[in-house]
């Protein structure tokens, strides 16, 4: 056998720095454990109270427990954000065995980009259709919606005032960081140059 | 010097003088003035020329509805913008316009000649010339094209930022006069979030313009409207958005709004990050239209002369913007309206050179108003004609029989503004885009709202209320019920004392035009398209009685207008010559949008590099660094080919080719859809979705599968893989994926719910390496040690295992026929693994190869690419993979339609292989394939056509797959292949589609 070079990880933002605006932040959540849970929601209710000692969220709403982030994603799919470290794929295949349902660790699926700030609300209006004042997006929401041509999953978190997690697929996010970047520019971010120049097949 | 201005008074501030210039001429304004009002105030109403005869052209109105005092703004190539209203913009520092369809100069204008050929260019020429004999239009185009037309488009990019926004709000109030500020104050009291827009630089609509006679809680109207407006922006639940126009109302109440945030500003003063517009999309629960009423004019002869405006509009550029808009002005009228206006002008310091109204009796009150400030009358009388080429200077007028015909003796009088009021039409353009129905009203000679379809409620002056009492409270009760209708309570708006002597035009004596008494009228309706009252009766002569019809025949109310001033008169016109009412033959449908909307405002922050997504794999840069050329899949961006130095995009494929299948090929295979399956019911479900037999693939092996739709036809295809009893892994086409699992969703929800089968997309969870060739297993062996061998790992079966603790899947299956590696391992790895693919492949001197090669390397297998092979309309015994459709197993889907007499016929195209009689001769994809070696006369029977090319390196001579009618039985025949141009058809032989098996390129 050959030595081989350790291995290295590269998140979908890697290559961008965080943004700072007047009353707005952007930063990536890099290499989050994701892992999305299909099958009645009792039964995955089940298994979210006993991995992560918390009650499932309903409807439209996330779940914040220390180790992880539970988001209701439709009535028979949750989405469970945890930091790197922890393989909850494993706790819930393991925890799920037999059961009808479906456990996919979508780790590399997806990123997250954190956005925060007074500012924020005014930022995600610009490429979302939904309602996004506080009195209709509050604390603990979480959407499934499109900005522009990227489906993302939208959820306001509960740690924090006006801070937004938006999961988005990993080939989206260089498109989706520049978009938000150009959103923001009114508040201060620095437009981004989306990742380009290839020499295109003629 | 500025003759017209008002020492005091308006809304300008005169300490701060702005100039600008009009074609080159400076002209002096102050902050507050509009373009128009600014002209004015320096005695000059001739703006440009109208668009087919190419006739001076004045400022008629005072805002939106301005049908003709357009200019082309800024110089720039990329800046300029044309057909702006001089009613709408506000002047700056340094603003540049210049006058649109004229040439050389406005006043010596080449165009005017089309004037005098006035009796050969008449209504309906521009529709005769389309409908006319083929070939007029070709003729006539380039002439026309050059003699009419309106502003110059920009020639370059739009250096300026545009932007889309979206908000939610309880009640969008429309329009921010009386009404709408009472309706936005009641709707915001009771606790509503809400939104107020209006199209001026500031609030107050008709109130600006009001004398000080009138008051509100005893303050002059322009101190109580600042006093509601900071009321109301002190409010947390209130947006208030100036100069912003509600374009279109659409289904559900969304509402477009149009948002200009700079063009007031001189470019200096422009907020660096500011956009220059803004396109506010608006859901509301409810929607006040409060969008107040547009005075229309009266068609007279020649009544398209500079100096003839809108009577409410004289009184406003006197009050609004201190600009006198004549000092010697005949008012011609048939309402109440007109006389205060009559008095206000003279009351801020012109002389009324009269007051001709044509109605039979007149208010006494008024009469004795008008004798008291010492005013001409010229009671049932109207104007026949006027003088004056810049600028109006004399009228003659006579009195009106009982059947509306001149008579008696034509008086001259002489005047340099001539201020007209045929009524007012409620601005009802969004409720009827909106659905509403009107009706129309007799009193006012207009139509109204009559039936909402939406939750919206008009308030006003657009709701055929004129007088300002009636605006304030149908505005409070249209606000407050819209907030009750949204689910708040009631809350008390404090009440209001209102003064006022303001005379409407709430009955308004119906007078659409006025005959000439000689035999030639050239009374114009449409001043922006050259529209007269005889055109519109022409229409009607040669038998264009619709309305819509007459519209699209004249071309009225069709400029960048819409007929605002002028569509209830043409429809007026059009029905007194058909001798029938108006509501008998209503009004042309009102559309999106109220007034026309840049371009750049519609495109938003989505353009250019933000257009749409680039998809890359986690080994783009690789590819990048390796001068990859790209070719698009859907988003995705595929290293197509990689050309060395001096390597030509073909040499480089033949060459990566080659090394496919003497070495070690490396493709970047990431795109490739991927599909998590899971469920105990997951082998029925694929029983189902795929044509092929699911039920014994052990765990660990790997299955090729065609799907089909309900018609029988190839949707996609993939290789999936038994994870476990439960589990598979499927692979779909690149570009199918997302269509692949909307479709399995569609099945699992709507079809089957009874089985117990999840679906998750991970497409990107995967980054996929694949490898290829004679040596790769050596590779694989290096790196992953003994077990993967060719003759311990057989083929169409996947193994999982770590490298340095990075888990990886790996696929022994092959899209090139020859030995070959799909090596997954977690995206965030991906570069990681590849790097260490390219260092330890190269001692067998690994190649990476693109998406052009991998599809060589497939054509020469005869594996097929869905999409490329397949067309939406070829079913797998089309393909002759009669092996994959099984007749054991259950229903499938799709499985019916292969049964119809269409599908099993035996001369549907079939997929086949072809070699060319000459080894070198490369057939063009898409070509024709015929029976005969030189091409018939048409019709040319067809047999079928090549859907893949190429030279293959390998086997040394050019290959292609072809569709060709009852291909199956054709084998050995001899067809030639028709070329581009008049080249020969090219000999070929049908094979089999293996290009690879023993003897088969022979």
């Amino acid at each position: 056998m050959t030595s081989i070079k350790a291995p290295f990880k590269q998140s979908p933002l890697g290559h961008r720095s965080a943004l700072t605006g007047d009353g707005v932040q952007m930063s990536e959540r890099a290499h989050l454990n994701k892992t999305m849970l299909r099958g009645d929601l009792e039964t995955l209710g089940s298994a979210v109270a006993s991995v992560a000692g918390a009650n499932a969220p309903t409807a439209s709403q996330s779940t914040y427990t220390k180790t992880c982030d539970v988001h209701w994603i439709g009535p028979d799919t949750l989405m469970v954000l945890a930091g790197e470290g922890e393989a909850l794929a494993d706790s819930f295949s393991s925890e799920l065995d037999g059961k009808a349902c479906q456990v996919a660790n979508i780790s590399n699926n997806y990123t997250v980009i954190e956005l925060s700030g007074a500012r924020a609300r005014d930022v995600l209006q610009k490429l979302s259709t939904l309602d996004l004042d506080a009195a209709a997006f509050g604390k603990g929401a979480v959407a499934g919606t499109v900005f522009a041509h990227s489906n993302v999953v939208l959820a306001c978190r509960l740690d924090a005032p006006d801070t937004f997690d938006i999961v988005i697929r990993r080939s989206h996010a260089d498109y989706l960081w520049c978009l938000i970047a150009d959103a923001g520019y009114e508040y201060g971010f620095d437009k981004q140059a989306i990742v380009a120049g290839e020499t295109l097949r003629q | 010097m500025s003759t017209y201005r008002l020492d005091k008074g308006g809304l300008i501030d005169r300490t701060k003088p702005l100039r600008f210039t009009f074609d080159g001429k400076p002209v002096l304004g102050f902050e507050g003035d509009t373009i128009a009002s600014a002209m004015i105030a320096n005695g000059q109403h001739m703006v440009g020329r109208s668009f087919k005869y190419h006739r001076p052209r004045g400022i008629l109105g005072i805002g939106s509805e301005e049908p003709a005092a357009l200019v082309q703004m800024g110089d720039g190539n990329a800046e300029t913008t044309p057909n702006v209203r001089v009613t709408e913009q506000e002047v700056f520092a340094g603003l540049s316009v210049r006058s649109q369809n004229a040439w050389p100069s406005l006043e010596f204008d080449v165009g005017r000649m089309n004037d005098y050929a006035w009796r050969f260019i008449p209504a309906g020429f521009y529709y005769k010339t389309f409908m006319g004999p083929p070939g007029a239009w070709m003729m006539f185009e380039p002439i026309i094209r050059k003699a009419a037309g309106l502003g110059k488009s920009p020639t370059e990019a739009d250096p300026d930022n545009y932007e889309h926004v979206n908000r939610h709000c309880d009640v969008l109030v429309i329009g921010g006069g009386p009404s709408g500020i009472m309706a936005a104050e009641a709707a915001s009291l009771a606790g509503a979030r809400v939104i107020l827009v209006d199209e001026s630089n500031q609030l107050g609509g008709q109130l600006l313009g009001e004398t000080t006679e009138t008051t509100l809680n005893d303050q002059e109207p322009v101190e109580w409207v600042v006093a509601a407006e900071a009321a109301l922006r002190a409010r947390e639940n209130v947006t208030i958005l100036n100069r912003t126009t509600a374009f279109g109302y659409y289904a559900e109440n969304f509402v477009g709004l149009w948002e200009k945030c700079t063009d007031h500003l001189a470019p200096s003063d422009r907020p660096e990050r500011a956009p220059r517009e803004r396109l506010w999309r608006v859901r509301a629960k409810h929607v006040v239209l409060a969008t107040g009423a547009i005075e229309r004019s009266i068609a007279f002869h020649e009544n398209d002369r500079p100096g003839i405006m809108l009577a409410s509009a004289a009184q406003t550029y006197a009050y609004r913007y201190g600009a006198l808009p004549g000092k010697n002005i005949l008012v011609f009228a048939n309402n109440d309206a007109a006389w205060t206006n009559a008095f206000a002008l003279k009351e801020a310091g012109a002389n009324i050179a009269g007051i001709v109204d044509a109605r039979p009796s007149i208010d006494a009150g008024l009469l004795a108003k008008a004798a008291e400030v010492s005013i001409d009358l010229f009671p049932r009388s109207g104007i026949v004609g006027t003088k004056g080429h810049a600028r109006v200077k004399e009228a003659s007028i006579r009195t009106l029989g009982e059947d509306g015909q001149p008579t008696g003796a034509t008086k001259q009088v002489e005047c340099d503004l001539i201020a007209v009021s045929g009524g007012y039409n409620p601005n009802v353009s969004l409720f009827s885009q909106s659905r509403g129905k009107l009706k129309y009203d007799e009193n006012i000679a207009g139509f109204r709202p009559a039936h909402s379809w939406q939750k919206e409620t008009s308030a006003g002056s657009c709701n055929g209320a004129f007088d300002l009492a009636s605006c304030l409270t149908e505005g409070v009760k249209a606000g407050t019920n819209a907030a009750i209708a949204v689910g708040f309570k009631e809350a008390k708006v404090a009440s209001l004392t209102l003064k006022s002597n303001q005379k409407t035009a709430a009955e308004t004596f119906e007078l659409w035009d006025v005959p000439s008494g000689t035999g030639i009228q050239r009374a114009w309706v449409d001043l922006q398209n050259d529209v007269t009252a005889k055109d519109l009766r022409l229409a009607v002569q040669e038998g264009y009685s619709s309305v819509e019809h007459a519209k699209r025949y004249t071309t009225m109310g069709m400029g960048t207008d819409q007929g605002k001033t002028s569509g209830v008169t043409a429809f007026g016109i059009l029905a007194q010559t058909m001798g029938k009412s108006i509501p008998e033959v209503g009004v042309t449908t009102y559309r999106q949008p109220y007034k026309s909307v840049s371009l750049g405002a519609i495109a938003g922050q989505h353009m250019g590099e933000l257009y749409a997504p680039r998809r890359g794999t986690p080994m783009h840069e690789w590819h990048r660094e390796a001068g990859a050329h790209f070719e698009t899949v859907g988003d995705w961006l595929r290293a197509w080919v990689y050309p060395q130095t001096g390597e030509t995009w073909q040499r480089a494929v033949q060459r990566e080719s080659k090394a496919a299948r003497t070495g070690i090929g490396i493709l970047d295979a990431s795109t490739l859809g991927k599909i998590d399956i899971r469920g105990k019911d997951s082998r029925e479900f694929l029983n189902r979705i795929y044509t092929n037999a699911w039920s014994k693939l052990g765990i660990g092996k790997c299955r090729y599968g065609l799907m089909l739709k309900e018609d029988g036809m190839v949707f996609d295809d993939g290789v999936t893989t038994c994870l476990a009893d439960d589990h598979f892994h499927m692979t779909t086409t690149s570009g199918g994926a997302a269509g692949v699992l909307s479709h399995l969703e569609d099945y699992l929800q709507t079809e089957w719910p009874d089985l117990d089968v999840w679906c998750t997309s991970v497409t990107e969870e995967w980054a996929v390496s694949s490898i290829c060739g004679p040596k790769c297993h050596q590779l694989i062996a290096d790196l992953f040690g003994d077990g993967y061998g060719p003759d311990d790992m057989p083929f169409m079966t996947m193994k999982e295992t770590e490298l340095e603790g990075v888990p990886v899947r790996i696929f022994r299956i092959s899209f090139t026929g020859e030995h070959s590696y799909e090596i997954n391992v977690p995206s965030e790895y991906g570069r990681w693994f590849w790097d260490t693919l390219m260092e330890h492949g190269a001692q067998y001197d690994i190649t990476p190869y693109g998406t052009e090669a991998m599809h060589l390397l497939r054509a020469e297998k005869g594996f097929i690419i869905v999409g490329q092979e397949t067309d939406g309309t070829i079913t797998p015994h089309d393909l002759r993979m009669d092996w994959i459709v099984s007749q054991k197993k259950g229903d499938f889907v799709g499985k019916r339609s292969l049964f119809r007499s269409d599908t099993v016929r035996k001369d549907r195209h079939q997929l086949v292989g072809l070699i060319t009689e000459d080894r070198s001769k490369v057939v063009d994809e898409g070509a024709h394939i015929i029976a005969t070696s030189t091409e018939p006369a048409p019709p040319v029977p067809m047999l079928g056509h090549v859907t893949s090319s190429y030279y293959s390196p390998n086997i040394q001579r050019s290959i292609a797959l072809a569709l060709v009618k009852g291909g199956g039985d054709r084998m050995g025949e001899t067809v030639y292949v028709t070329q581009r141009g008049n080249g020969e058809p090219i000999q070929a032989t049908i094979t089999d589609v293996d290009f690879l098996a023993e003897g088969a390129a022979s």
